[in-house]
């Protein structure tokens, strides 16, 4: 709505109390005044009200920080709110992230594995590395064993000793009879003749075989060490391969048993086994040298570990039988420290052998178990953060002031209210509205920080939220029945309309009389103003035309006592909208909706 | 020109401001109240914000040079 000079005149007539022609000169006066600050280059301020100056061919007004406030008063206590949809376009994204990281995680079995094979890979490397030194010790042990085996096997089919073997397996065999002391005599017999019959073994080698075995004691030392690994793999393998092994210590169970059976036959024996003796001292010497050399060469370490892995050397074992020369020769060479790193070897590879089955079996349930926690803990915070739960140190306080905040979704169209005719100054509010003193007095005692509080709600109650925000208004009511029920608390305080208790009269409604129980609902807030005088000639104007017309003292520190005029009394705040919409547009503007 | 019609000039303009009417003054100029809605601003760190609304005068100068 336009005022006209015309109008204005009359305004300025009843708000200064002075006589119009005077208005119109101090007016006239003013301009002039103006005019001239601008030629002199200098702007020219009315107190209270703006700066008007000139820059070039503009001339500008620049309003006081006061008539800026109080023409905003409706907004009063709205600040810059930070959305959440800024970040929650890019949030959810790295939330499903994380949810479906863990997700995938757990469904798929492959990313475990996956994760577990990154952590097996330094293991595993280690792990290759014991294995490839493994299988090279064995490659050259088995090329040198083969070289040997087809050795031994020529030897043994051409000597005399294989016969000696079957002869003293079927003899131990059928004639366990065999006293401890004749065992000793044999192994006496054979300590002391051990050198004479391997070399007497070496020559017939020698004789028969070629260039490679053709030292007797070459022959000495490779035949105790093939015995050597037949008796350090007997343990693990082998029937057919350790019956020459086995054979000895049948001999000594049967010796023991022997004692307690005949010894009529002793003699008999005794002279059989001297016969023998010879051949079994060749066996019992070989096997005490290979005794000797488990126990300072080699065997140690290997024999735990076979011990240990039988089932990883069961291929090896068909050409173990054929005796492991070559490794003891290495050995021999390489002296202790081969030995301790074999060792130290052995120790890795049982570590390496039980650490990756066990963190294939524990890292799963360790990851699933950090990582619920992550989410959990980042759900939480999340919602927290966003004011979905409200957690002290965590939710912002900006976040629950915006909880704080209600917002009725109100479409209204731009109206100008109805224009003031009245003298506002020279009117006495008492006359035209009764003020109920006891209500002022206790608005005027009231909390400020309340009021103010309600104000800031008030103010996002505008008309200007958008309907995009309609759905934030539900919950952001729940938020704000206890605040409303603390204004509502000292009995429709700050009320100074008169109010209507007969009891015909409807509790709520657009039109009619205030009611004190309709006090409990909400109502159409129209303006809020700063003067008392305007208040009251509004208060007259909207009763005049059939309103229920409430005013409502606001006490502010920092605005001092504000008026709120509204009109309706609506039971809930769909009922206030949907009057709103029947109400004049002129007469509404921008208004709010909020509690009474 | 006293201090009662100054003070009375501002509270008249200002009232009609807060009613959403303009008010012409010959050979000054027309003030209207310009009403801003409130909007989301992005801000430089990807942040929304969302600036409450807002009344302003919107002066038009109607001096004669």
């Amino acid at each position: 709505m336009l005022i006209d000079n015309e109008k204005f005149i009359g305004l300025l007539v009843e708000n200064s109390g002075l006589a119009k022609d005077k208005v119109e000169k101090y007016l006239k006066e003013l301009i002039d005044d103006i005019k001239t600050a601008f030629d002199e280059g200098e702007g020219y301020e009315v107190d209270g009200f703006g700066i008007f100056s000139k820059l070039g061919s503009n001339i500008l007004f620049i309003p006081s920080e006061e008539l800026e406030t109080e023409i905003n008063y409706k907004y009063v206590g709205m600040e810059p709110i930070e959305l959440p949809g800024g970040e929650v376009e890019e949030s959810p994204n790295s939330e499903e992230e994380l949810e479906e990281n863990p997700i995938q995680g757990i469904l798929d079995g492959n990313k475990p594995e996956e994760e577990s094979d990154e952590y097996e890979d330094p293991f595993a490397e280690l792990f290759n590395e014991a294995e490839e030194h493994e299988s090279r010790s064995q490659e050259e042990e088995l090329e040198d064993e083969d070289i040997e085996a087809v050795v031994e096997e020529e030897i043994e089919n051409e000597d005399q000793e294989e016969d000696i073997f079957s002869e003293i397996v079927e003899d131990l065999e059928e004639k366990t009879e065999t006293p401890s002391l004749v065992e000793e005599e044999i192994e006496e017999t054979s300590v002391k003749g051990e050198q004479e019959e391997i070399s007497e073994t070496s020559e017939e080698l020698d004789a028969e075989k070629e260039e490679e075995k053709a030292g007797p004691d070459q022959w000495g030392i490779d035949a105790h060490k093939e015995d050597d690994q037949e008796d350090a793999f007997s343990g693990l393998f082998g029937e057919d391969a350790t019956e020459g092994s086995e054979l000895v210590d049948e001999e000594d169970i049967f010796a023991s048993e022997d004692e307690m059976e005949d010894l009529q036959n002793e003699e008999n024996h005794i002279d059989e086994t001297e016969s023998e003796s010879e051949e079994e001292i060749d066996f019992s010497a070989l096997e005490e040298s290979a005794d000797d050399a488990k126990t300072n060469d080699f065997d140690d370490p290997f024999a735990e570990l076979e011990n240990e892995e039988e089932e990883d050397f069961v291929p090896v074992v068909t050409n173990v039988s054929s005796g492991n020369v070559p490794k003891s020769k290495e050995k021999d060479n390489e002296s202790d420290e081969a030995d301790e790193d074999e060792a130290a070897s052995d120790t890795k590879k049982e570590k390496r052998l039980k650490t990756p089955k066990d963190r294939k079996q524990n890292s799963p349930v360790f990851l699933y178990m950090i990582l619920a926690l992550v989410i959990l803990g980042g759900t939480g915070y999340i919602l927290a953060y966003f004011g979905i739960i409200d957690i002290d140190g965590v939710t912002p306080p900006k976040y629950k002031t915006q909880m704080a905040q209600t917002t009725p979704p109100v479409n209204q169209p731009n109206s100008t209210p109805p224009q003031i005719n009245q003298p506002q100054e020279e009117q006495p509010p008492v006359k035209t509205l009764p003020e109920v003193t006891e209500e002022k007095a206790a608005s005027e005692s009231g909390d400020e920080n309340l009021s103010t509080a309600n104000e800031e709600r008030a103010s996002n109650e505008n008309s200007e939220q958008e309907s995009g925000q309609q759905q934030e208004t539900n919950p952001r009511e729940n938020d704000l029945a206890p605040l409303v029920a603390d204004e509502k608390a000292p009995g429709n305080a700050g009320i100074i309309t008169p109010v209507n208790d007969q009891t015909d009269e409807e509790p709520y409604g657009l039109k009619g009389t205030v009611t004190g129980t309709g006090n409990n609902g909400y109502t159409i807030v129209l303006y809020t103003l700063s003067r008392k005088a305007g208040a009251d000639a509004q208060f007259k104007k909207l009763t005049e035309d059939g309103y229920r017309t409430i005013i409502k003292e606001r006490p502010s520190e920092q605005y001092g006592t504000l008026y709120r005029i509204s009109i309706g009394q609506f039971k809930s705040l769909t009922d206030a909208a949907i009057a709103a919409e029947q109400v004049d547009s002129s007469l509404l503007g921008n208004y709010i909706i909020t509690k009474i | 020109m006293t201090k009662d019609f100054l003070k009375a000039f501002g509270l008249t303009i200002r009232d009609q401001i807060i009613m959403k009417n303009s008010v012409e003054v010959k050979g000054l100029g027309t003030f209207k109240a310009e009403h801003t809605s409130q909007q989301q601003e992005k801000r430089a760190d990807g942040k929304l914000i969302m600036q409450p609304p807002k009344d302003n005068i919107e002066f038009k100068a109607d001096l004669e040079e």
